[in-house]
């Protein structure tokens, strides 16, 4: 499956994390672990799966964003729900 | 030390243990930090101005005393200033001065350490975003920090998040008199033994549409939107409502022997604490209510009515509370009422709701302390009704051994507490 350019990708997950969880922009790289490294807990999980959903136009579940460990995981699940929907 | 064998037995013939305070944090809005604060108070400026947070050119008062220049990034990481409202911010900024004022190593003892912070509703501007936004745009966007973000307990949950306090934890919600129940819910639990030292006072941030227009149809609030910083004028006869402010005051209590086992600076002793209900009426005070609740706070202190050089009082600048606060003074003292000074802080804070009666514990530690009375300012036409010494307009020295403060509540709820000077270095006080 061939994914899709997504503008600014990197740019916006990463304004999620910092303006609607309040992590710290320095911390924050695609190899960051989001558990381990930014200390997200579980409210921060479904913020982060709320503020996604609006900022990309998305439906995410529970079990995909229990899945997700890594800032890089949030935007390949992005461009993979966006492909799907684009070929839905 | 094994602080639990300091722990006595609460029946007849055996003694409660004392309680001294070791420090004091404040966010007001004539200061953030105990010494802008009492700077403020003994300055005799207002802290009161026009609405900024929202457009109130609809509303009857259209003033308040607003918290100036808080930036809770400067007091709180931003992962947890996402998760808060305002007034859950300001006991943290308030509790992390105390904390340190007071030098206290919390994880060393955590489980002996508690929080009783009070407020009157919690955080009703969050509350209400939240519900706008689920109106406008449905359920799927409910953010999970907003529950715990405004549920009236959670400013005593992030301040023992924060600090580690493990003990006995409460959350006093009975409206203008939470921050005075808040301390005597925790000198209480030092005093019984549950814990060694509290972290505790009151909290609030309701500069929001609804409660200003709620207080407004109560004919509750100063319309002197004119002149803003003479709108709160307690005992005078020009007084027509209180002005709501926001702000926070947290205390650390600590037992006496605790206190001095560590060396600690003690600002003053707190050694009584009288409630009382008036069961009369949702909003209008009884003077029976508050004249018990001095009455019982004297005698639970173990001090005459005569021994009281100052009381800080509810003052709020309606008609009716300053009326009746002076008739249950009058009730309450005799004619000991005609040689103490009384003086309304809120003349300069205006009305901090659940965080008043904590601030003005601080500023009744404070005066004690250090030998001055703040003033009750915009005193200019003395009120036939009102004919105590209200220490107008200007601080004034004095030598107060045993001081009061009063908080007075919707729900007729009245609350006192009676400070002393700290004991002596020696702790024979």
């Amino acid at each position: 499956m061939s994914l899709m350019e997504i503008p600014d990708l990197e740019d916006r997950v990463k304004q999620i994390l910092t303006n609607r969880l309040g992590m710290s922009a320095a911390e924050i790289t695609p190899d960051s672990r989001l558990v381990d490294d930014l200390g997200m807990d579980s409210l921060d999980a479904v913020e982060l799966a709320i503020a996604t959903e609006r900022q990309f136009g998305l439906s995410i579940s529970d079990e995909q964003v229990a899945k997700l460990v890594t800032v890089a995981d949030i935007m390949k699940l992005v461009q993979q729900l966006t492909a799907e929907r684009g070929s839905a | 030390m094994v602080f639990t064998d300091l722990r006595r037995g609460t029946e007849s013939g055996t003694e409660m243990r004392r309680v001294v305070i070791t420090g004091m944090g404040v966010v007001s809005p004539v200061g953030i930090g105990v010494e802008s604060f009492w700077d403020s108070l003994t300055r005799g400026v207002s802290g009161i101005g026009p609405i900024t947070r929202f457009d109130a050119s609809r509303y009857a008062s259209r003033i308040a005393g607003e918290v100036r220049a808080f930036d809770p990034d400067q007091h709180l990481p931003r992962r947890d200033v996402v998760r808060t409202d305002l007034f859950i911010q300001y006991a943290l900024a308030a509790a992390q001065e105390a904390v340190a004022a007071a030098k206290i190593s919390i994880v060393d003892r955590s489980d002996r350490v508690g929080v009783s912070v009070g407020c009157s509703v919690g955080g009703l501007p969050l509350l209400l975003r939240s519900y706008d936004q689920f109106l406008a745009e449905g359920p799927e966007v409910m953010s999970p920090y907003a529950l715990p973000g405004f549920l009236p307990n959670m400013a005593a949950g992030w301040v023992s998040m924060r600090t580690g306090a493990r003990g006995p934890i409460g959350a006093a919600a009975t409206a203008c008199a939470a921050g005075s129940q808040a301390i005597g819910d925790a000198f209480r639990a030092i005093q019984r033994g549950d814990a060694d030292a509290m972290l505790a006072g009151g909290t609030d941030a309701l500069i929001h549409p609804l409660i200003v227009t709620g207080f407004c149809a109560l004919r509750a609030l100063s319309r002197q939107n004119a002149d803003p910083a003479r709108a709160s004028r307690p005992f005078d006869a020009g007084r027509d409502g209180f002005v709501l402010a926001e702000g926070a005051g947290i205390l650390v209590l600590e037992a006496l022997e605790v206190a001095q086992g560590r060396g600690a600076n003690v600002y003053a002793e707190l050694v009584g604490y009288g409630l009382s209900a008036d069961a009369h009426h949702p909003t209008a005070p009884s003077t029976d209510g508050p004249t018990r609740a001095m009455s019982l706070a004297l005698a639970d202190a173990g001090v005459r009515p005569e021994d009281i050089d100052y009381v800080n009082a509810h003052g709020t600048s309606t008609p009716h509370n300053d009326a009746n606060e002076t008739r249950a003074i009058k009730q309450a003292f005799g004619s000991h009422a005609y040689r103490l000074a009384v003086s309304s802080t809120k003349s300069m804070t205006g009305h901090l709701i659940g965080g008043a009666g904590a601030i003005e514990a601080i500023a009744t530690t404070l005066a004690i302390e250090r030998g001055l009375l703040p003033p009750t300012i915009n005193y200019e036409t003395p009120d036939p009704e009102c004919d105590l010494d209200y220490v107008p307009n200007v601080a004034r020295k004095a030598d107060v051994r045993v001081a009061i403060s009063n908080a007075f509540a919707f729900g007729g709820t009245n609350a006192t507490l009676v400070f002393r000077k700290a004991p002596s270095a020696k702790g024979r006080g």
